[in-house]
């Protein structure tokens, strides 16, 4: 397997590896009639050697479809303009062009099936989706290794055993042997870049490569993803949201909205000093741990997508510190007084199908949440938390242990008891697509707890819709639209709105804000917060996002397979973390800051080593 | 299933004394009872191939209800047979016997000789030992189902149940080898025609079994089973211990013969239109449908190897006579008049459907008398039948017409209702299948209709079997085919005094009156005398349709060059 | 999956097949003890008078109660069952699904005899059209939105909505008659002459393919688009493989899924007797067997065979369980 440094000749010369000009993507309408939809609006960016050149912006920007314009992977109905042109140096492309690249715009599929894969590999999002789930893993690498030329079958399983463990994988029989279900998002991650590798490619286009994994995770693959670059050469086109792993690994950032470039630009200069408001603002919104928008919450967070001009409260950067804020204070002078949650010796056990052990979900946690107190659940995907909140939120009966909500025991409570108990608590889950029913109203979504639990009239029941939208900051006239008319930020606002009708004593977010972009993200988040301070409900917020949490809870608790590892405040648990545990999933969360994440990095390995 | 009936008359009965409603429905106008001359040299050798709707074919004589033209013919010889050709009506004839029967005792006894030389198909003489246990196990109720009218004629029957428990029927006594003596209750004329049934054929007891005689049965005919592939065919050849001097009435002309079975009614008749390959040798033995009879008019080539039968089946109108109104003379002789014949034969398919009837006995049977006792234009009076219905005072009712809708068309059942209307009377048409239907007129109380449509050709081709079965008053319910409820004392008693009598033709004149009799009290309606139609290839000779049946005699086609 | 799995699997699945077959037979006796006409009829003889038929009843076992006929029944599948005594007892050995008076034969025989019939119209059939459904989907969903796809579905759609006696009818026609190149009916064993046993069933498999081909072509059609349009495809054709093998060996292999497990139900509902081709074809399968049996009132036969093909469909389902394990390593657990 061939390490050599390939990037050195494009980088002598100066060329770009792959250089878009003026890049149009439109789509066509879905009814006769109506316009294209324009993704991408002429854009021009390139890529070098020996480089990550990330493409950021939020949903809808034409990141995406610009990265799969360069493998011209794009669906039928795209109408692709402009210019990619690929540089030959000498391997790869065998079409028979006599230029100094490759044009990719409107090229015959030979040319591009010669190029994908051999040239430029893809690496994708959802780790799961992207392979074949009926063949396995190293059947799958084997194709790619051998898509462009001829191997023979020994030297293939060599090959693929090379690259599994290039790509970090430290038992690559089993991992070859394996079928997608059987191996984790991590591996599958791996393996995927493993693949990608198969052909030695010039360049990979990584879209999303680390959004669907948790932190601890995402920071093995982008050490995967920076080594190639560093010793491979390849050249590394990065598609994210994520403006911490842009600053992790980036060399180049394209900033991308609405179809447009709005800043290219080197990543250390890009984060010392953007030069572009939409930049700022995109980097404004994203939520840093140890460092906090506003203390009191009061403000509201810019919204980058509104304007230009950085939003009032945006450019207030003061670190909320390791003092507890005044929030916190007050509830904890209520707090021995009168626990709104309480939860025992809590365990949570599924029984093992097909003669596997039982899974212990949740395994013997005992928390409280005071009136008026936000806790923070943290921990990576399978720790537990997700069945803790729903045990909390009624949804779920305990295996054993106590759960005392609001004073009423849940094991005691007769079904009245429950269904009595049920209205005291809110519930806001992660998709509020699939939790409001597409063919209801607004307003009807809203009043539905109301109507359920409550004797209000019909004019009661309306006024109080209004009263809830206006809480969440929606205009009134949305009552009337149907789900699919808002965009994801507004439909959680109304999944809040909702939660909170009944003013409930406790209230518990199942990862609110994952599915949002950032800038929304934080309105979001802002939203809450003022409610939170309103309305005073205890609240169960579970999270993976450490700088979230930090954000918006009084207390955290740490989860890690099923039982609570450490809590304490805010403060106390996210700057000065007592468990192993906690410090790497701290450490392995980036930040937005390239000089901030490289020390971290350091730290992090000077650790491990 | 359109075909229901049919198929299961050719099936185990072929042609029993059932309910035949108006099987054949065509429009062919080319009525010949024969397609090649009957005085053809009866050549020998080929196969012959036999097209029919039924799955499987039941050679045990048993439990067969097979007529005696047609497949057991072939292969089991009984002690009487029928001597069937076309244009005359079908005479009884001596077959395993020496004569049609010699009556003693005023006809309670008679008495048969086998023929000198018969053998079994194994070579085994065949004695009257093996003529007695064949009839003996008829009576077995294992082998329920076949043909059994003389179970109830033969001194001790009700109660005999079979040779299976070691016990034979007393009342048929053989005295030597040859010689074979039936006792009866009382006195029967038509005797000689009830020993040409099936069950009068010979079982050898050493090869007998309850379950495997159906498909292995031990021959005394001209063929023999050679192979039988279930549900797909049956294939015959020679029976080389049949001695063709001892015959009268077999030709025997193929080699071999075979049944496929199990075949689409409308593929066979196009099979046979095409009359390519094999099939030149082959006919069909169940109708034409009525949209290849229709091809087959357009078709020259085809139209010559159509064979249409003669005066076949009664068609009827039952009335229930004892049906509130209907009990009175008066409303059934109305009915008479009112019903539109014409309109019936045309919904029958016109001509090659049947000619109009009037008369009880139907064509082809020996002593037949024509006559007509309500005399009417083809499509009725209207006038006569208002009038006698007013004289009769008949109080306006809904009138319940039951039909069987696996036999009949609707068409028919509407021509009734629309005859009838003529005259105000009200027709509901009640329609049910076939197993329902005959459940309803055979085994009910009669309490569920007024009218039914049925039809009806006789086991035997005896004015016995036309008579008897519908109107002696024994036969209403408990699984008779008095569909009538039809009570009257003298004609009961003109049905025991011809059922006795040994001389045919004072037995005939006897029918005859009885015939004229039952008219006068109008119980039915008699609506046409149907016809049918087959087809043939082209190498088939002598298919001949006699008088009666209306069926193809299997015993005399040969296949020509 | 470990034996002792495998055993719980098996021992799960054949009680609801037993259950499923207790069920079917029962509801088929219930049947026929609630329709007016007796079974016993046409075991009666001519004349019929009641004294006979009660004797045809008792000998037939229908003079007992429906549910102790049921229960014979059922015992008669494990240890047979003898009608009548002495000499003349009829025995049917086990497994004894009933004894038809009518045909004279138990009616396993019956079954044994006319199953090679479906079972080879069936099956050649199935993999006809199989082979046909999946391709043209597979052709039309990689051409979709052309002229073809459109072609290919509008012919789909009429296959799916064509009567198939008519369809059978009119190739008979076409085929057997004007252009002679077919036999238009007729069986013939396989052990008899191979070649004649495919002549003879060329066109009835056709037929019946024609019509389940549709279905399967649209099915595949909509599968495989799904399919092409699915993460792993891009995956593939990012690695650069060609169209063809993305088609062929990633989207196909996830498409047969789905459609094995309605092939395996489709194939064992066809097994317990395709009525109409055979009867439209006058071949002597379980189907013509069938149509026979319920308009002679055969019950034992009807009731024999409603119980097996109510078995086949079950055992195709428990196939069809153990093959999607095959194919789709997720439920290999």
């Amino acid at each position: 397997m061939s390490t050599q440094t390939r990037g050195t000749a494009a980088e002598r010369d100066g060329r770009p590896l792959l250089q878009v000009e003026g890049l149009t993507v439109e789509f066509d309408a879905r009814e006769p009639g109506e316009p294209r939809t324009v993704a991408v609006a002429g854009t021009s960016w390139s890529l070098r050697a020996g480089r990550v050149t990330a493409l950021v912006g939020e949903s809808g920007s034409g990141k995406s479809v610009s990265a799969m314009a360069v493998l011209g992977l794009l669906p039928r109905t795209a109408r692709v303009g402009g210019s990619i042109v690929l540089r030959r140096d000498g391997d790869g492309v065998r079409a028979g062009d006599d230029v100094a690249g490759v044009e990719l715009v409107g090229a015959a599929p030979a040319t591009l099936r010669a190029v994908r894969g051999a040239v430029v590999s893809l690496v994708s999002q959802e780790p799961m989706g992207a392979w074949n789930p009926v063949l396995t893993i190293g059947g799958q690498v084997a194709e790619a290794v051998r898509a462009h030329r001829r191997v023979s079958r020994g030297e293939t399983r060599e090959q693929v055993r090379a690259l599994l463990l290039e790509t970090g994988l430290t038992d690559p029989d089993r991992i070859a042997a394996a079928y997608p279900h059987q191996l984790s998002g991590g591996q599958l991650q791996r393996a995927l870049i493993a693949m990608a590798l198969a052909q030695d490619p010039v360049a990979i286009v990584a879209d999303e490569p680390t959004t669907a994994l948790d932190v601890t995770v995402q920071a093995g693959i982008l050490d995967v993803l920076r080594r190639l670059r560093d010793e491979r050469g390849t050249a590394t086109l990065l598609i994210t949201h994520d403006m911490g792993v842009v600053a992790d690994l980036a060399d180049d950032v394209v900033v991308m909205r609405d179809g447009h470039v709005v800043e290219h630009a080197e990543a250390r200069d890009l984060f010392a000093a953007p030069r572009h408001d939409y930049t700022r603002a995109l980097l404004d919104a994203v939520p840093q741990l140890g460092v906090t928008a506003a203390a009191g919450g009061s403000a509201a967070p810019s919204d980058p997508t509104q304007a230009g001009a950085p939003a009032p409260g945006a450019a207030v950067e003061s670190p909320r510190g390791h003092a507890v804020s005044a929030d916190t204070a007050v509830s904890a002078d209520t707090a021995a007084a009168d626990p709104v949650v309480r939860l025992d010796d809590l365990r949570v056990t599924y029984p093992g199908s097909r003669g596997r052990p039982p899974v212990h979900a949740v395994d013997g946690v005992s928390l409280t949440i005071e009136r008026g107190q936000v806790l923070g659940l943290v921990g990576e995907s399978g720790s537990g938390k997700t069945t803790l909140g729903q045990v909390v939120a009624g949804l779920l009966r305990p295996t054993s242990g106590r759960v005392v909500v609001a004073g009423t025991d849940l094991a005691d409570a007769s079904r009245a008891g429950q269904r009595a108990l049920r209205r005291r608590t809110g519930v806001v889950f992660q998709d509020p697509a699939s939790t409001l029913d597409p063919r209801w109203t607004v307003a009807r979504s809203v009043a539905e707890p109301l109507r359920l639990h409550t004797d209000l009239s019909t004019e009661a029941v309306r006024a109080r819709v209004g009263e809830l939208l206006d809480a969440v900051h929606l205009r009134p006239e949305l009552a009337d639209r149907y789900p699919h008319e808002l965009s994801g930020g507004q439909r959680q606002r109304i999944a809040i709105a909702r939660a909170v009708a009944l003013d409930p004593d406790v209230l518990v977010a199942d990862e609110p804000t994952s599915a949002l972009d950032v800038s929304v993200q934080a309105r979001v988040l802002a939203v809450f917060r003022e409610l939170q301070a309103r309305l005073g409900f205890a609240c169960l917020f579970i999270s993976h996002d450490l700088a979230v949490v930090e954000r918006v809870c009084d207390r955290v608790a740490v989860m890690h397979a099923g039982r609570v590892v450490e809590s304490g405040t805010s403060a106390e648990v996210l700057a000065r973390p007592r468990e192993a545990y906690t410090r790497a999933l701290i450490g392995a969360a980036p930040v937005a800051d390239p000089e901030r994440q490289a020390e971290r990095r350091a730290a992090r390995a000077a650790a491990d080593a | 299933m359109r075909t229901t009936r049919t198929r299961r008359l050719l099936l185990a009965a072929s042609a029993t004394a059932t309910a035949l409603v108006l099987a054949a429905c065509n429009a062919n106008p080319t009525t010949s009872s024969t397609s090649s001359a009957p005085a053809a040299a009866a050549q020998q050798g080929g196969e012959l191939h036999i097209l029919t709707s039924q799955t499987a074919i039941n050679w045990d004589p048993a439990t067969s209800q097979n007529l005696a033209i047609t497949t057991l013919g072939l292969v089991e010889r009984r002690l009487t047979t029928w001597d069937a050709q076309a244009g005359q009506p079908s005479k009884v004839v001596p077959d395993l016997a020496t004569d049609t029967g010699t009556p003693s005792d005023d006809g309670k006894t008679w008495t048969y000789h086998l023929k000198p030389g018969l053998k079994f198909e194994d070579g085994t003489p065949i004695t009257a030992k093996d003529v007695k246990y064949s009839v003996e196990r008829s009576f077995a109720p294992e082998l329920s189902g076949g043909l059994s009218y003389h179970k109830s004629l033969l001194v001790g029957g009700d109660s005999y149940t079979g040779p299976y428990q070691g016990k034979e029927l007393d009342s048929i006594a053989t005295p030597d080898d040859s010689t074979i003596v039936f006792h009866l209750k009382s006195a029967f004329g038509d005797w000689p025609w009830i020993v040409s049934m099936p069950a009068f054929g010979a079982v050898p007891q050493a090869k007998d079994s309850v379950s495997g005689y159906t498909t292995k049965p031990v021959a005394t005919g001209p063929y023999k089973v050679a192979e039988t592939q279930q549900g797909a065919s049956v294939t015959l050849v020679r029976n080389d211990q049949w001695d063709r001097s001892t015959d009268a009435v077999r030709t025997a002309g193929p080699d071999s013969i075979v049944f496929e079975l199990g075949q689409d009614q409308t593929v066979s008749a196009k099979r046979l239109i095409a009359d390519s390959g094999a099939d030149k040798n082959a006919f069909g033995a169940n109708f034409v449908p009525p949209a290849q009879l229709a091809q087959v008019a357009r078709d020259p080539s085809a139209k010559d190897r159509l064979v249409t039968s003669g005066a076949g089946a009664l068609a009827y109108l039952a009335i229930n006579t004892q049906a509130p109104g209907l009990t009175d003379v008066k409303v059934r002789q109305a009915l008479q008049y009112a019903v539109d014949k014409q309109a019936f034969l045309v919904a029958s398919g016109g001509a090659t459907g049947g000619e109009l009837a009037s008369t009880l006995i139907t064509p082809g049977i020996a002593g037949r008398q024509d006559f007509n006792l309500y005399q009417a234009a083809p499509s009725g009076d209207v006038a006569k039948a208002r009038q006698l219905l007013s004289e009769a005072g008949w109080k306006s009712r809904q009138l319940r017409l039951l039909v069987d809708s696996d036999a009949t068309n609707p068409a028919q059942g509407q021509a009734i209702q629309q005859g009838l209307a003529r005259v105000g009377l009200k027709v509901t048409i009640v329609s049910q299948p076939d197993d329902v239907w005959s459940q309803t007129v055979t085994q009910g109380d009669g309490s569920k209709y007024d009218l039914v449509l049925s039809s009806w050709q006789p086991d035997f081709p005896s004015a016995n079997g036309n008579i008897q079965p519908l109107f002696d008053s024994s036969q209403i319910g408990g699984g008779g085919y008095n569909i009538s409820r039809y009570s009257q004392p003298e004609v009961d008693q003109l049905i025991a005094q011809a059922t006795v009598e040994t001389d045919t033709s004072k037995a005939a004149a006897i029918w005859a009156q009885a015939d004229k009799r039952i008219m006068q009290d109008a119980p039915v309606v008699p609506l046409i005398y149907t016809k049918n139609s087959f087809l043939h290839g082209s190498h088939v000779q002598n298919f001949v349709i006699p008088a009666f049946p209306a069926y193809p005699n299997y015993l005399k086609v040969t296949l020509g060059q | 999956m470990n034996a002792r799995h495998v055993l719980r699997f098996l021992t799960t699945r054949v009680a609801t097949v037993v259950l499923v077959l207790a069920v079917v037979s029962f509801l088929t006796y219930a049947v026929f003890v609630l329709l007016p006409a007796n079974p016993a009829a046409a075991a009666c003889g001519k004349p019929c008078t009641p004294e006979r038929l009660a004797t045809a009843q008792a000998f037939m076992g229908l003079d007992k109660g429906p549910l102790q006929q049921w229960w014979d029944f059922v015992v008669g599948i494990f240890t047979g069952r003898t009608f009548g005594t002495g000499a003349a007892a009829i025995h049917c050995p086990a497994p004894c699904l009933g004894y038809s008076f009518q045909l004279r034969e138990p009616v396993t025989t019956l079954i044994a005899a006319r199953f090679p019939v479906t079972a080879s119209i069936a099956i050649g059939a199935a993999i006809l059209w199989l082979v046909i459904g999946v391709f043209a989907g597979t052709v039309a969903a990689v051409r979709r939105g052309t002229a073809l796809d459109r072609g290919l579905m509008v012919a789909a759609v009429t296959g799916v909505s064509a009567p198939s006696y008519l369809v059978g009818l009119l190739g008979i026609l076409l085929f057997g008659f004007t252009l002679d190149m077919v036999p238009v009916s007729g069986y013939v064993p396989f052990a008899t002459s191979p070649v004649d046993w495919a002549w003879h069933l060329v066109l009835p498999w056709c037929v019946l393919a024609l019509l389940s081909a549709a279905i399967y072509a649209r099915l595949t059609r909509a599968q495989m688009i799904e399919a092409l349009g699915s993460d792993y495809a891009r995956t593939a054709r990012a690695k650069g493989l060609p169209e063809r093998r993305v088609v062929t060996r990633h989207a196909l292999r996830n498409v047969t899924i789905p459609i094995i497990t309605l092939f395996g139900l489709d194939l064992g509902v066809l097994l317990g007797g395709a009525v109409i081709t055979e009867k439209v074809f006058s071949m002597p399968g379980m189907g013509a067997l069938l149509l026979d049996a319920v308009s002679t009132t055969d019950l034992p036969l009807v009731v024999g065979i409603t119980v097996f093909s109510a078995a086949l469909i079950v055992v195709a389902n428990l196939v069809v369980d153990l093959v999607y394990g095959v194919l789709d390593p997720r439920v290999r657990a």
